[in-house]
């Protein structure tokens, strides 16, 4: 994941898929996204090499 | 409640199949409890009362001649408002979709139906099933029956208000990070999650196509089994069914826990609690343990990864569905939802192949763990409901969003997809439920059921005044 992200950024990204986010709501979508951005750079650190995505349902279906 | 409205399903069905109540008298004093009680609940966003009334009429006479087709013939249910419902009113909670009237059944309404159950409305949610408060600026928020100043807990809020109130006998809900659990818990009812795959999802409104589960909510442990019994089962119109034979999950309910090996997380659950909740479910862990099962506590540090797992899939794949919406009719859309579904929006398509393989070993580990245990106990709710009022809740040194604290505690098990039933198992201080949940492996619905069974009969669950 991206190490921190600011309002400027979130407008940027939204913008270039079509969504116009006004500045105040995207100073909002930041600060909310700081905490996520945090728990998954740590989610990153249980990843192996070798893990595929693929294999999400795997424990359910065998 | 009067009478009639505080039976179980299965003692209503008893009654019915022995004629000592008709299914036009059963259905004639719930509606009676919703218009007395809608004023202050607001539990539904539509009341079906000509339909519901003509199908009684049509349970009576078959009742009658006795062509019962299973134990919901004649039963009051409810269903959130994103079960389509042909030629009825689907608003999925939302403005954008309050006119939007679906042209065919959800299997669900179909399978409730055929099982000769009376459809009586269709219940308030949090707007798009993306919240957990069940607090709606186009339908109104429906509130907690044990106390109107407090929520219900989302998504399916009016569910549960409803089938505590004594409005409805059972409802169905849908759950993708906690929304048949989390209000079940807050207004002290039984709330099943089934096993991903496991009921049909095809005609419910999406939010996350790879967490979203449909299941039944209930007053009793048995009444659970008895919707599961009639809603379970491989649909090919679902691509995300999986082709499992059914149980019939009332044969092996009574049959006790003497044995069952039960798993206590020590860590993630009990970080961020109330006190109160937390000595409640080690109280019920240990009624358990008298039981007859054998429990013990240990450690799962995955779980720590659960929340990133789970809200960087679930906004992710919430943001895909909704993203006309997003371009077209934000104005239309509720202020918090809306945020949620812009974070999606922002987060990348390496952030959520990073979180698809996260899942995966995520599942691996709690797959491990399943392999010692039969089953997983842990609190459902780090607190009983708030007030409508709170948007922020401190617990010792953590301060937190209502709707985030409100759904910590149920995502783990949309993330591995497993069954897991919320019970009650106590009151706050402030006289509101605690619920704990258990969790079994993949299909095991019969082993949550009857430990939950074990637990309310030796036990019970408590009562609104």
């Amino acid at each position: 994941m991206a190490k921190t992200i600011t309002h400027k950024e979130v407008i940027k990204i939204a913008d270039i898929r079509g969504i116009n986010i006004p500045t105040e709501d995207a100073i909002s979508i930041t600060n909310s996204m700081v905490a996520l951005i945090d728990d998954g750079n740590r989610m990153s650190n249980i990843i192996k090499p070798t893990t595929q995505p693929s294999a999400v349902f795997k424990v359910i279906r065998d | 409640m009067d009478h009639l409205t505080s039976l179980s399903i299965y003692e209503a069905s008893e009654l019915l199949k022995s004629k000592c109540i008709s299914p036009v008298e059963l259905l004639n004093a719930h509606l009676e409890i919703i218009h007395k009680k809608e004023p202050i609940l607001n539990s539904f966003i539509t009341i079906l009362e000509k339909q519901s009334q003509d199908s009684a009429l049509i349970a009576e006479k078959e009742i009658l001649e006795n062509k019962i087709k299973s134990r919901l013939h004649g039963i009051p249910i409810g269903l959130k408002d994103l079960y389509f419902t042909k030629g009825i009113k689907t608003t999925i909670g939302s403005s954008i979709h309050k006119d939007f009237i679906p042209e065919y059944d959800s299997a669900v309404t179909e399978k409730l139906s055929d099982s000769g159950a009376i459809i009586i409305g269709k219940m308030q949610m949090h707007e798009f099933a993306l919240g957990t408060t069940s607090i709606n600026e186009h339908h109104g928020t429906s509130k907690n029956p044990w106390n109107p100043q407090h929520v219900t807990g989302g998504s399916s809020g009016g569910s549960a208000s409803s089938v505590a109130s004594g409005q409805v006998m059972g409802a169905m809900g849908s759950d993708t990070g906690g929304s048949i659990r989390i209000p079940s818990a807050a207004c002290g009812i039984v709330g099943l999650k089934p096993t991903f795959g496991r009921v049909s999802r095809y005609g419910v409104f999406p939010l996350s196509w790879s967490l979203d589960t449909v299941g039944p909510m209930t007053r009793t442990t048995i009444d659970s089994a008895i919707m599961m019994n009639s809603i379970a089962g491989y649909d090919s119109r679902d691509s995300s069914s999986i082709n499992v034979k059914t149980d019939d999950y009332l044969i092996k309910i009574n049959d006790g826990i003497k044995g069952l090996r039960i798993g206590v997380p020590t860590n993630f659950f009990y970080s961020v609690i109330d006190p109160e909740v937390e000595k409640s479910v080690k109280n019920a862990s240990r009624k358990l343990s008298d039981l007859g099962a054998e429990v013990e506590e240990f450690s799962l540090p995955v779980l720590e990864h659960s929340l990133a797992i789970s809200s960087i899939i679930l906004l992710t794949e919430a943001a895909e569905i909704h993203l006309e919406n997003m371009r077209n009719n934000s104005a239309k859309m509720g202020v918090d939802v809306l945020e949620r579904l812009r974070q999606g929006l922002i987060l990348s398509g390496t952030d959520y192949v990073s979180a698809l393989r996260a899942r995966t070993e995520f599942n691996q580990e709690i797959d491990l763990a399943l392999q010692k245990y039969d089953v997983l106990l842990s609190p459902t709710l780090a607190i009983g409901a708030p007030k409508i009022t709170e948007d922020l809740i401190t617990i010792g040194d953590t301060t937190l969003s209502t709707s985030s604290l409100m759904s910590r505690l149920t995502r783990p098990f949309n993330v591995t997809g497993l069954p897991t039933i919320s019970i009650p198992c106590g009151l706050t201080s402030s006289k509101m439920p605690i619920g704990l949940q258990l969790t079994s492996k993949a299909f095991q619905e019969s082993t949550i059921l009857k430990t939950a069974q074990a637990y309310e009969r030796e036990v019970g669950f408590p009562k609104i005044a």
